[in-house]
C-alpha cells in the first residue's frame, strides 16, 4: 500500500485499511472464524471468555442492521456467473486526488476501471454496463468543484467519490447527481448531501469502545494519537464513544511522526496508570513505533487500534510484537466464495497476486461492486436501473446489502450521521505464528450505541 | 524528576536530527547568505538514495532516464552510506550553481521562492521514483541495545549515539570556521564580501562550498536516522526543518553552538511534553508539541532583536524595485471587463478559473501591501486567510451574524492575528522577520486549526459557511439547481476591485509614502520622523485585513473551511506565487492570479500538463525556479524593463543621427 502522511495528517484518515483489508474476506467468517491465541496470556483469556450474549450492544438495534447474508454470498452465485450486460450504458463518474506530492492516490481510479473491466463481462450494474468518467483532483478545493462541474457536464447518473477531500456536494447537488462514497473522510463528510457504504472514523471509534467494554470490560484506558487536525477530530469522536461506554480515559499526544523512542515514551505515559485497555490512533509508521515501543518497555495491556496497522505492511515489519493487538474493521481471509472468485478475477487483471496489493484501490472495488449488487437488487425488484434508483434503494435500505460481507446497509440508523450506510465492523486480533483472526463473536459488531 | 529525564532522553533522537538542520541552515547562510527551504527535500533524497541502495538499486532523478540502476543486491552499508554522500555532495553543487548562483545579485525573496521550487521538485521527485514505496524504513545502523541511567530510566542507545555524532560534526564545522582557511574566508565574506573579494576570495565559490557541505551534514543525519524514523517525502522536509529554522533564528544564522544547542533542547523538550501534558492542567490540550517552541522563539527574538538595522542590512534584504503609481480607467476598465464578461458566457469550468484567479489576486494584495510597499515578508498571509474563514463560520453559523457584517468581522479578527505575528518585525527585520512569521502561521495553524472546538468536527459537519445574501438577494455560487452562478464571480471581483483600488491609492497616499521611506531606509524614515513602529504595524494589519478576506471569499466559494487550505505550505507558495507575479504593484497581484494554480492560465495550459501525466508536479517545479531565475523581479517587473527597454530603442531611433564634424 501506497504510504502517505500528508493527506491522513490532513484528514485522519485512520480506517481506510479494511475496504483492504476486508477484500476477500468470506461472509461466513463467523463460523470459521479462530479466536486469537497469541502469546499474550492476558489477551487471550479476555478473547476466549467472550460470549455471543455479552456481545449485544444493549439498546436498541436499528432496522436492518441484522447480518443477513452470512450464509449466502452476496450476489447469490455471485458475479461471476452473471452474463455480460447489454441495456443503455450507465456513466458513474468518480473524482479522485491524483498526482500532487502527498496526494496521489492513481491506484483508487486503476482499481475501479479493472473493477468495471469486470463487472462489463458479469453482469453490469444490473443488466447495464458501466462507463467510468474520472476527473483527477489535486488536494486544493478547486480542483474538486472543477471536477463536480465536469462530471456534471458530462452527465454523469452517479458518483462514487474516490479519496476527494473536498467533494463539491452542493455542485452535484444541484445538478441532481446522486453522491456515495466508500468513506467519509473530513467532518462534512458525515452531513452532506450524499450516501456512505461506510462508517469512517466516527463509527470505526465507536465500534473500539464498544469492543473495549464487550470484550475486555475495561473501565480504564489510555489513548496515544498525533496532534495534527484529522487525528484530533478522530480522538474527540472517541472520548464520546468512551464516555458513552463508562469508560475513564487518560489521552496522549505525540508528534505527527516521532522517533521509535518517541512512541516508546507515549506508551509508557499513556500506562502509566495501569489501565484496562489502550487505544492507539497512530497509523502506517505510528503502528509500528507503538508496537515496537509496547514490546519494548513490556506492556500487556491489550491495544485496540484500526485496520490500517493490520496493512501487511505493518505486520511484516513488526512480525509477532503484533500480539495483543486488536484491529477495528479486520477479519480473516477466506477463500473460495463467490466473491472471492469475483476479487480474484479483478486481482488478475491488475497483475496481483494477493488483495493487500490493491492498497487503497480497494475502496474503489469494494464501492463500485457494492454498488453493482444494490443495482441487481433493484433489477430484480422490477424497477429501472438508473443513479438515482440505486442511491435511492441504498438510502432506503430495505435488504440492500453490501459487498463482500453481505451485510445489510442502514443508512440513516443513526440520525446524526445522515450520510452513513453501515454501523457494523468485524473485528480481529494478531495471532502469532497465523497472523490476523478474527475474533469470534465480533465479525459484525454494531456501533449505533456508542455513536458519539 | 526519574520521570522526567527519561522522557528526555527519549527526545535525543529528534533534538540531534533539529540541530543537524540547523547547523546545516547555518552553514548555507554563512556562506551565501540565503536561507533555503529546500535543505530538507534535498537532505531526504539522499536518505532515499542510501535506502535503495540498501536494496540494490540507485535511483535516478530525471525523468525519461531508466528509473534507477540495478546492482541486484544490497551493495552494503559502506558503499551505500558513501555513494549517498557522494550524490549529495553533487546536489549541493548543482543546486548552488544552476539554481542560486544565477541569483546572485536577484532579490532575497526571489531566493526563497526558488528554495519553495526545490522543495517541489524533490518532494514529487520522490513521490514519483519511489511510489510504492515512499515510506521506507532502513536497517539499523547505529547500536540500538537499551542503556540504562538509573532505575526506570532506559532508553534506546541510538538516539543518543545521534546526538553525539551530531556534537562531534558542529565541533569539526566550528574548529574548520575558526582554524581554517576556507572557514576563515567564509566567515568574513559573511561580515564583508567586498573585503574577501579584495584579499582574492572568490563569494560564489564559497557559497559553493558551503552548500556542498551543508548538504553532506543534512545528508549524515538523514542516513544515520532513518532507521529511527521512517522515511516519507514529508518528515525531513518540513517537520523538521521548520524546528531548525527556528534554532537557527536563535543562532542569529551565524552561530553554530547555539543554533545546535537550541536544536537540541527543542527536541528533548518537545520529548518531555508527553508527561507535563499529564501532570500540567495549564498545559495546550491541542498544538503544544509544535507550536510552543515557537511561541517561545518569537518572543525570545522581540527581547533579543536589533531595534535598528545594520548599514547594509536592508540592502541585504533587498525587495524588487517599485514602479511608478499610475490608476488609469483603461486599467480598470480591461482586467474587470474580461473577467466579468468572462464569467457571464463561458463555461463553469472557465468561470472556476476566473473566480481562483480573483481569489489569488487578493491574497497577492495582502502581500504587495505588506512586502511590496511595507518592504515586510510574510510567511504566514494563508494562516491569516484561515483564521478568518474559520471565524466567518462561527459568526455565520453559530451567531447569525449576516452578511456583509460576518466577513469584515472575520477579516478584522485576522487583522488582529497579524497585529500579533508583526509584533516582532518591531525588533527582527528581514530574513530572520520572515522565519518569525513562519513560526506565527505554524503557531496559528498548531493552536488554532488543529482544534476541533475551532474547526469543527463529525458532528458539526465541520466550519460550514452560508451563501452571501444582502436581504433577499442570494449572492452565492450554488443556488437551487444552478451549480455555478456568475453572480457570485461579480461578486469576488467586486471586492477584488474595491481591495485594488484601495491598495492602489495607498501607494499614493501619505501613508503609502511613509510605508516607502520606511522599506526604503528605516534610519533615514526614524530621522525624518516617521515613527517606524507604526507603519509596520498598520502594514501588517492591512495586509492580514485583505488576506482574511480572501479566506472568506474561499470560504464563501466552498460552503465550507478546512485546514488544509490554509497550511504552511500554502502560505510558502503563495508567497512564491505573488512574488512571481510581481509583488510591487496592482497589476503584479492580477498577474500572479492570473498565473495561480488552477487559475485562468493554469486551465489554459492543462491540456499541455496532462500531456506530462505524472511528471506535471516536478516540471511546475522546475518551472518555478526557472521563472524566478528568469525574472528575479516578478513577470510584472520583467514585462515592465522589457517595455521600458523597447521605449528606450525607439526613442534612440527617433534622435537625428549627428554628422560628425570632419576633423580640419
Amino acid at each position: 500500500m501506497k504510504r502517505n502522511n500528508h493527506v491522513r495528517a490532513l484528514a485522519g484518515l485512520t480506517v481506510l485499511a479494511l475496504v483492504a483489508a476486508s477484500c476477500g474476506s468470506d461472509s461466513d467468517s463467523s463460523s470459521d472464524s479462530v479466536a486469537p491465541a497469541g502469546t499474550d496470556a492476558a489477551v487471550e483469556e479476555t478473547v476466549a471468555d467472550t460470549a455471543p450474549a455479552d456481545t449485544e450492544p444493549a439498546g436498541t438495534e436499528p432496522a436492518g442492521t441484522e447480518p443477513t447474508g452470512t450464509d449466502a454470498p452476496a450476489g447469490g452465485e455471485g458475479f461471476i456467473a452473471l452474463p455480460p450486460p447489454d441495456g443503455d450504458p450507465i456513466v458513474v463518474g468518480m473524482v479522485n486526488t491524483e498526482g500532487s506530492p502527498g496526494l496521489d492516490f492513481p491506484e483508487i481510479s486503476i482499481a475501479t476501471q479493472a473493477a468495471a473491466d469486470f463487472l462489463n463481462e458479469h453482469g453490469g450494474m444490473g443488466g447495464r454496463p458501466i462507463e467510468m468518467e474520472f476527473c483527477q483532483a489535486n488536494g486544493a478545493p478547486e480542483t474538486s468543484q472543477a471536477c463536480a462541474q465536469e462530471l456534471a457536464g458530462k452527465g454523469v447518473e452517479l458518483v462514487l467519490l474516490g479519496l476527494d477531500l473536498f467533494p463539491g456536494y452542493d455542485t452535484f447537488t444541484a445538478s441532481n447527481i446522486p453522491v456515495t462514497g466508500v468513506l467519509p473522510i473530513l467532518p462534512g463528510d458525515y452531513t452532506a448531501n450524499a450516501l456512505f457504504l461506510g462508517g469512517g472514523n466516527t463509527t470505526t471509534t465507536a465500534a473500539m469502545a464498544a469492543f473495549a467494554q464487550q470484550n475486555f470490560d475495561a473501565t480504564t484506558a489510555g489513548i496515544v494519537s498525533a496532534d495534527n487536525a484529522g487525528a484530533n477530530g478522530t480522538e474527540a469522536d472517541l472520548k464520546k464513544a468512551l464516555d458513552k461506554a463508562g469508560i475513564t480515559y487518560v489521552s496522549i499526544k505525540g508528534g505527527d511522526n516521532e522517533t521509535d523512542a518517541g512512541y516508546q515514551g507515549l506508551m509508557s505515559q499513556a500506562t502509566a496508570d495501569n489501565p484496562d485497555v489502550l487505544f492507539s490512533l497512530y497509523a502506517d509508521a505510528g503502528c509500528i513505533g507503538t508496537m515496537r515501543g509496547r514490546v519494548a518497555l513490556g506492556i500487556e495491556t491489550p491495544v485496540i487500534t484500526t485496520a490500517i496497522c493490520a496493512s501487511a505492511e505493518v505486520i511484516d515489519e513488526v512480525g509477532d510484537d503484533a500480539v495483543g493487538w486488536y484491529f477495528i474493521g479486520s477479519q480473516t481471509e477466506r477463500e473460495g466464495t463467490p466473491e472471492a472468485a469475483a476479487l480474484d478475477a479483478i486481482l488478475e487483471s491488475l497483475g496481483f497476486t494477493n488483495s493487500t496489493e490493491l492498497g487503497l484501490g480497494g475502496l474503489g472495488v469494494t464501492g463500485l461492486l457494492s454498488l453493482a449488487t444494490i443495482a441487481n437488487s433493484v433489477a430484480d425488484g422490477g424497477e429501472d436501473v438508473t443513479g438515482a434508483s440505486i442511491y435511492a434503494a441504498l438510502g432506503a435500505s430495505d435488504g440492500v446489502v453490501n459487498w463482500p460481507d453481505g451485510n445489510a446497509f442502514s443508512c440513516g440508523a443513526a440520525p446524526t450521521y445522515p450520510t452513513i450506510c453501515n454501523f457494523t465492523f468485524p473485528i480481529a486480533g494478531y495471532v502469532a505464528g497465523t497472523g490476523i483472526e478474527t475474533v469470534e463473536g465480533f465479525e459484525a459488531l454494531d456501533t449505533t450505541d456508542f455513536l458519539p | 524528576m526519574t520521570d522526567y529525564l527519561f522522557f528526555i532522553l527519549l527526545g535525543t533522537g529528534a533534538g540531534a536530527i533539529i540541530a543537524a538542520f540547523g547547523l546545516g541552515l547555518v552553514v548555507t547562510y554563512q556562506g551565501s547568505g540565503l536561507v533555503n527551504f529546500g535543505y530538507g527535500a534535498m537532505a531526504t533524497w539522499a536518505g532515499y538514495v542510501y535506502a535503495d541502495l540498501r536494496q540494490g538499486a540507485y535511483p535516478f532523478p530525471i525523468p525519461g532516464l531508466p528509473a534507477r540502476y540495478h546492482f541486484g543486491e544490497d551493495v552494503g552499508i559502506w558503499w551505500a552510506f558513501g555513494l549517498a554522500l557522494l550524490t549529495a555532495a553533487l546536489m549541493g553543487l548543482l543546486v548552488y550553481q544552476l539554481v542560486f548562483r544565477p541569483l546572485y545579485r536577484a532579490p532575497a525573496l526571489a531566493k526563497v521562492v526558488a528554495s519553495i521550487g526545490l522543495v517541489i521538485v524533490f518532494t514529487s521527485l520522490i513521490e514519483r521514483r519511489f511510489e510504492d514505496n515512499a515510506g521506507l524504513r532502513v536497517d539499523a545502523i547505529l547500536p540500538r541495545e537499551p542503556v540504562t541511567f538509573t532505575e526506570g530510566v532506559t532508553v534506546p542507545r541510538d538516539g543518543l549515539w545521534l546526538m553525539f555524532i551530531v556534537v562531534l560534526i558542529t565541533a569539526a564545522v566550528w574548529a574548520s570556521s575558526r582554524y581554517t582557511r576556507l572557514g576563515l574566508a567564509t566567515k568574513a565574506a559573511a561580515g564583508n564580501e567586498k573585503g574577501a573579494i579584495l584579499l582574492g576570495y572568490s563569494p560564489q565559490r564559497l557559497a559553493q562550498s558551503s552548500f556542498v557541505l551543508a548538504s553532506l551534514i543534512g545528508a549524515v543525519v538523514v542516513i544515520l536516522a532513518s532507521p529511527m524514523i521512517q522515511l516519507s517525502s514529508g518528515v525531513f522536509t518540513f517537520l523538521y526543518l521548520i524546528p531548525a529554522l527556528g534554532a537557527a533564528l536563535i543562532g542569529a544564522f551565524t552561530k553554530v553552538w547555539p543554533t545546535v544547542i537550541t536544536g537540541l533542547v527543542i527536541g528533548l523538550v518537545q520529548s518531555s511534553f508527553t508527561k507535563m501534558q499529564v501532570d500540567f492542567s495549564w498545559f495546550p490540550q491541542y498544538g503544544a508539541r509544535e507550536g510552543l517552541p515557537f511561541l517561545v522563539i518569537i518572543v525570545a527574538m522581540v527581547f533579543l532583536g536589533e531595534r535598528l538595522p545594520d548599514r547594509g542590512s536592508v540592502e541585504h534584504f533587498r525587495m524588487p524595485a517599485i514602479p511608478p503609481a499610475k490608476v488609469t480607467p483603461l486599467s480598470i476598465i480591461v482586467p474587470v471587463g474580461v473577467a466579468v464578461v468572462g464569467l457571464l458566457v463561458l463555461d463553469p469550468l472557465w468561470r472556476g478559473a476566473i473566480m481562483t484567479t480573483t481569489i489569488a489576486t487578493v491574497l497577492a494584495l495582502s502581500l504587495v501591501l505588506l512586502s511590496g510597499f511595507g518592504g515586510q515578508p510574510s510567511l504566514a498571509q494563508l494562516a491569516f486567510a484561515g483564521v478568518a474563514g474559520f471565524a466567518l463560520s462561527k459568526l455565520a453559523m453559530q451567531w447569525d451574524v449576516p452578511f456583509p457584517i460576518a466577513p469584515i468581522l472575520a477579516s478584522l479578527i485576522a487583522m488582529v492575528f497579524g497585529v500579533l505575528v508583526g509584533i516582532p518585525a518591531l525588533r527582527v527585520r528581514g530574513t530572520n522577520l520572515a522565519i518569525i512569521t513562519l513560526a506565527g502561521g505554524v503557531a496559528i495553524n498548531e493552536f488554532v486549526f488543529k482544534n476541533p472546538k475551532y474547526v469543527g468536527d463529525a458532528s458539526t459537519g465541520g466550519a460550514k459557511v452560508p451563501n452571501p445574501r444582502l436581504g433577499n438577494w442570494d449572492l452565492g455560487l450554488i443556488l437551487g439547481d444552478q451549480a455555478s452562478r456568475p453572480i457570485f464571480g461579480i461578486l469576488l471581483v467586486g471586492v477584488a476591485l474595491v481591495l485594488a483600488l484601495a491598495v492602489a491609492n495607498i501607494r499614493t497616499s501619505a501613508s503609502g509614502r511613509r510605508m516607502l521611506a520606511t522599506r526604503s531606509n528605516e534610519r533615514a524614515a526614524n530621522a525624518s520622523g516617521v515613527n517606524i513602529a507604526r507603519v509596520k504595524l498598520e502594514v501588517f494589519a492591512g495586509s492580514a485585513f485583505i488576506a482574511g478576506v480572501g479566506g472568506c471569499l474561499i470560504a464563501y466559494r466552498f460552503g465550507s473551511v478546512s485546514d488544509a487550505s490554509f497550511g504552511t505550505v500554502a502560505s510558502l507558495t503563495a508567497l512564491a506565487v505573488a512574488y512571481l507575479g510581481g509583488i510591487t504593484c496592482v497589476s503584479g497581484a492580477v498577474t500572479s492570479g492570473i498565473t495561480a494554480s488552477a487559475g485562468v492560465a493554469f486551465y489554459l495550459i492543462s491540456n499541455l500538463f496532462d500531456a506530462l501525466g505524472q511528471w506535471e508536479v516536478f516540471i511546475g517545479g522546475l518551472l518555478l525556479i526557472l521563472t524566478a531565475i528568469l525574472n528575479p523581479e516578478g513577470i510584472a517587473g520583467g514585462i515592465r524593463q522589457q517595455v521600458a527597454a523597447a521605449k528606450l530603442k525607439k526613442a534612440k531611433a527617433k534622435q537625428p543621427v549627428r554628422t560628425p564634424i570632419p576633423a580640419t
